[in-house]
């Protein structure tokens, strides 16, 4: 009897997770999970791919993870001069937040859903706590400030109408969105989250992660500067002294060949028609004094 | 083309940099000063965060003056003597420097100290030397009350105790005297976070009365040690060089150290003095109107402040 009753439990377990498989209308993979800071890095893009249900919207936001930062507020001070004043606090708040959609935000999501699952601005204001600042400063002003700051610094933004949907088969469709990570991105690992929304809520959720690290010389370097600084002090110094000891003489001598390079047609031609021309020499004021 | 520092985790355009670090060389070898009170704010402008900037200028500053150290010592420029005993007063200076430093930043008071200096030497500095250069070109060979004035200050230095002489420079003087120079300058320096030339160079001119030539290549020796001596601490203590960086900028500084200090050789010395007092005084017009001029973000980063 209990073994009937544990095989019919199982059956209609396993019915149930086939279901929500073939609900999971939700998917996307992106170009690259690890964007490698080499070189000659000057940001990447990363582009993502996916399919939802047609009909409904799509929004990817990608976030480093929840955390506290400091600033400080410029105030005038003795009616001459702007200066670093007070020390103003946020926290609960992301480093870095990009966020994407297949339409306007405000349209595509109700108030409460947007607070719920932190998508723009707004949502990020009233999760985050924002205080510090002279006694007499305004919270709203100095949300808008710490937003101006990120955004400045090209580690927030909201970009309504950059996923692009397109009809697929079986009653999806595709999306595709390119971003870019500029440079400003620190290295670390970032939550991509996608969204499937539809009469103004969230209906489905996908989530990834992407990484941003360094590699090869970029890594070598950066490692070495933590960890051993009195060698990377002392290695940092001695060249510095060999490549200025070493440029008096090369400059020296570029300047020869140029000079040399610089005459030696006419002194060609001189030579051809019998006339001897004495080869360039640098005057007493070029030429350093020994 | 753009190239990535792995230290102050920035992308940066190699030819603008190359091009930065190749006119603060001619500066360098054109004038004796290393360039620190330019490096700084220029590698800001272009997203290095302060405390990198200060300390791969520091580094890129070592080649630099390593370079017109060099070719003012073949030219005969560079006074030994009177270079070790300002040494000997600026490595003093920078330790009293460092604990000041530590105490104003207690005090949360470090971030206008160091701005409000930045006005009030160059304006200090750079006037005098215009003023100076101006008078001379008025009325040569005047003495006047100015002299009289001086004469008075000179008597007292003339009877402080170790007079010798400094031959190189033709002048004699207490050992006293560049030691105490050192001591401000060095003080100011590890305040500024600059080597300072923009300083010392003015001091030996009106001072010590150095002939030009020979305060530019004593100016520059002792800068040489002054940022070997950063560059260690801030790479053992801060992690703050990136060496990347200071590659680059030594590359271009390295070349315009060569040239200016060629230069240097063709100017007259009066022209030399009306330039350095100008690119002074222009740093601290700078300066000034960035602190009265509404700043476009109010918020700042902060790194360890109050």
């Amino acid at each position: 009897m209990t073994t009937r009753l544990l095989k019919t439990l199982l059956t209609v377990l396993a019915l149930v997770l086939s279901v929500s498989h073939a609900n999971a209308a939700l998917t996307f993979s992106m170009d690259k999970k690890l964007i490698p800071i080499n070189a000659f890095y000057k940001g990447n893009v990363l582009t993502i791919t996916g399919t939802v249900e047609s009909g409904k919207d799509v929004v990817v936001k990608i976030t480093s993870p929840l955390e506290n930062e400091a600033f400080m507020i410029k105030e005038k001070l003795y009616h001459l001069f702007w200066m670093n004043k007070d020390k103003v606090n946020v926290t609960n708040v992301n480093s870095v937040y990009m966020l994407y959609s297949s339409d306007d935000l405000d349209k595509m999501l109700s108030a409460g859903e947007r607070n719920k699952y932190s998508l723009g601005y707004d949502a990020i204001r009233d999760s985050a706590g924002v205080s510090g600042g002279s006694p007499e400063s305004d919270r709203d002003m100095l949300f808008r400030e710490f937003i101006r700051v990120k955004e400045e610094g090209r580690l927030y933004s909201v970009n309504g109408n950059k996923v692009i949907l397109m009809p697929s088969k079986d009653g999806k469709n595709s999306f595709w969105l390119t971003v870019s990570m500029p440079y400003q991105v620190p290295i670390g690992s970032y939550n991509v989250d996608v969204y499937a929304v539809s009469n103004h809520s969230v209906v489905e959720k996908a989530s990834d992660e992407v990484k941003i690290e360094p590699v090869g010389m970029v890594r070598e370097i950066s490692d070495m500067a933590m960890a051993h600084g009195g060698v990377y002090g002392l290695l940092a110094i001695v060249i510095a002294l060999i490549t200025g000891y070493m440029v008096t003489p090369v400059i020296s001598i570029a300047r020869r060949i140029v000079l040399t390079a610089i005459t030696a047609p006419k002194r060609i031609i001189n030579a051809m028609n019998g006339q001897l021309v004495p080869v360039p020499v640098l005057k007493e004021t070029d030429e350093v004094k020994e | 083309m753009n190239i990535y520092l792995p230290v102050a985790h920035t992308s940066i355009n190699l030819m603008i940099m190359l091009a930065i670090g190749t006119g603060i060389g001619m500066l360098s070898g054109l004038f004796g000063v290393g360039g620190g009170f330019l490096i700084t704010p220029v590698l800001m402008m272009f997203g290095i965060p302060p405390t990198v900037a200060a300390a791969s200028g520091a580094n890129q500053m070592v080649a630099a003056s390593t370079s017109a150290t060099l070719t003012h010592w073949k030219l005969g420029n560079v006074d030994m003597k009177m270079g070790l005993y300002l040494l000997i007063g600026s490595f003093l200076g920078g330790g009293l420097g460092v604990q000041a430093v530590k105490i104003l930043n207690s005090m949360g008071n470090i971030d206008f100290v160091i701005k409000l200096t930045y006005v009030l030497l160059p304006f200090t500095v750079g006037g005098i030397m215009l003023g100076e250069s101006l008078k001379k070109k008025k009325a040569p060979g005047q003495g006047g009350e100015g002299s009289a004035r001086q004469s008075i200050f000179f008597r007292l230095m003339g009877r402080l105790p170790f007079q010798m002489e400094f031959v190189k420079s033709g002048v004699t003087h207490s050992a006293l005297l560049p030691v105490l120079i050192g001591i401000l300058v060095g003080v100011l320096a590890a305040i500024m976070g600059v080597g300072g030339g923009f300083i010392m160079v003015p001091i030996m001119l009106y001072i010590l009365k150095m002939p030009m030539r020979v305060i530019i290549g004593t100016s520059v020796f002792q800068i040489l040690f002054t940022v070997i001596e950063v560059t260690f601490l801030q790479s053992y203590t801060n992690h703050t060089v990136d060496f990347v960086l200071a590659l680059v900028m030594l590359t271009g500084s390295s070349v315009g150290a060569y040239v200016g200090t060629m230069f240097s050789e063709r100017l007259n010395t009066e022209q030399l003095k009306v330039l350095l007092a100008l690119l002074i005084l222009s740093v601290g017009f700078k300066i000034l109107f960035e602190l009265m001029s509404k700043p476009a973000l109010l918020l700042a980063y902060s790194f360890g402040g109050k």
